[in-house]
């Protein structure tokens, strides 16, 4: 789960800083704010919940984490994708990806 | 064998969560009914937390000329985007899309790909590029994933992606295999050889576990030839697979219709 405050933390990418010129990458609130970004909330089942609020707690831990690093992976690529598209391409890419 | 099944299921689960299954200790009292129950909803989790960007990346892909959407899967959005867009095209428009990009990327997409929510998609690919993807998956040795795409490949498929397993990949794949009741179909596919590769893998290995799992799965002809493959093994296998069955009576029951099964010589070398 992303907290609100690394919601307006820049992305860890330096291509989005050092990308310059013409080139805009999608901001954050175009790649992030737009969508939905708590913690699935899943419930766990109940077999997996009866193993004690420590293996709970570590199961919810494991799913944050690949939350959190889909989230990344995520970003990245629409970053990436706006920059290798052709030049061309690009506004209608955008326009796609970040309505 | 639930102790196998939640072996299984807790390799699946780790690959959905991408961690090593050292991290999943906590889970081992855990119910394998209750393993996939969790794993099914951290994939969907996973999937409608960006369904709206995996969407539009699907929406991406149908506008642009099919060479370009490969090349920016490829290039640009990587496995886990293009992996999870792909789940949302019409099948016919990702399988054009995937025969345009090489094993290894395929091989990526697989492993962020959950197969029984995509099985459409594995029915619109060439037999050919499944099995490059097969080769690619067995050389990294992603056995996980190998045995969550096997039970949904399509017939035409099966033969020439069996063809790419060996002994070790088919004892592998046999306990993450999802769907068992395609087992006996694979084994069908192979030939006495392999078997004798299996039986060799499971010795060299110590994948005793692993192969008695499989051959539980099977039904009496295919059971049959495992019962063959024994009786013509060296008799260093046979007695380790003897003193396998002797201590581990989980095991031992698993195998028991093959055993009972099986000539009155070998019956008696492997201790029944």
């Amino acid at each position: 789960m992303l907290a609100p405050a690394d919601a307006r933390r820049p992305l860890r990418s330096s291509r989005l800083r050092h990308g310059g010129g013409r080139r805009r990458a999608l901001t954050r609130e175009e790649t992030h704010d737009r969508e939905p970004r708590q913690e699935a909330g899943i419930a766990l089942p109940d077999g997996i919940a009866s193993l004690g609020p420590e293996a709970a707690e570590h199961v919810r831990r494991l799913i944050r984490d690949a939350e959190r690093r889909q989230d990344e992976e995520i970003d990245e690529a629409l970053e990436t994708t706006l920059r290798v598209v052709p030049r061309p391409l690009r506004g209608t890419v955008r326009k796609v990806l970040a309505p | 064998m639930v102790e196998l099944e939640r072996r299984a299921e807790l390799l699946r689960l780790a690959q959905v969560l991408r961690v090593e299954p050292g991290e999943l200790r906590m889970l081992e009292g855990a119910d394998p009914a209750d393993l996939r129950a969790l794993r099914r909803q951290v994939w969907d989790a996973l999937l409608e937390r960006h369904r709206p960007t995996f969407e539009r990346a699907a929406t991406l892909a149908q506008m642009l000329p099919a060479s370009m959407a490969a090349k920016i899967a490829q290039t640009a959005m990587g496995p886990a985007l293009a992996a999870r867009a792909a789940a949302l095209l019409e099948p016919e428009q990702a399988g054009e899309l995937a025969r345009r990009l090489p094993p290894a990327f395929l091989a990526d997409i697989a492993e962020h790909i959950d197969p029984w929510r995509v099985g459409a998609l594995l029915d619109s690919l060439e037999p050919a590029t499944l099995a490059a993807t097969a080769l690619e998956l067995r050389r990294r040795e992603r056995w996980v994933v190998m045995g969550s795409f096997v039970g949904h490949l399509p017939e035409h498929a099966l033969r020439p992606v069996v063809d790419t397993f060996d002994g070790e990949t088919m004892l592998r794949i046999g306990l993450t295999a999802e769907r068992t009741d395609r087992l006996d179909r694979l084994v069908a596919l192979l030939p006495d050889p392999r078997l004798d590769e299996m039986l060799d893998a499971a010795h060299r290995l110590e994948l005793w576990s692993e192969a008695i799992w499989l051959v539980s799965h099977l039904g009496p002809e295919q059971g049959a030839r495992i019962v063959a493959a024994v009786e013509r093994s060296r008799a260093d296998v046979i007695d380790r697979l003897a003193a396998v069955l002797s201590t581990r009576a989980e095991l031992r029951v698993a195998a028991m219709p093959l055993i009972e099964r099986a000539p009155r010589h070998l019956r008696e070398l492997i201790g029944a």
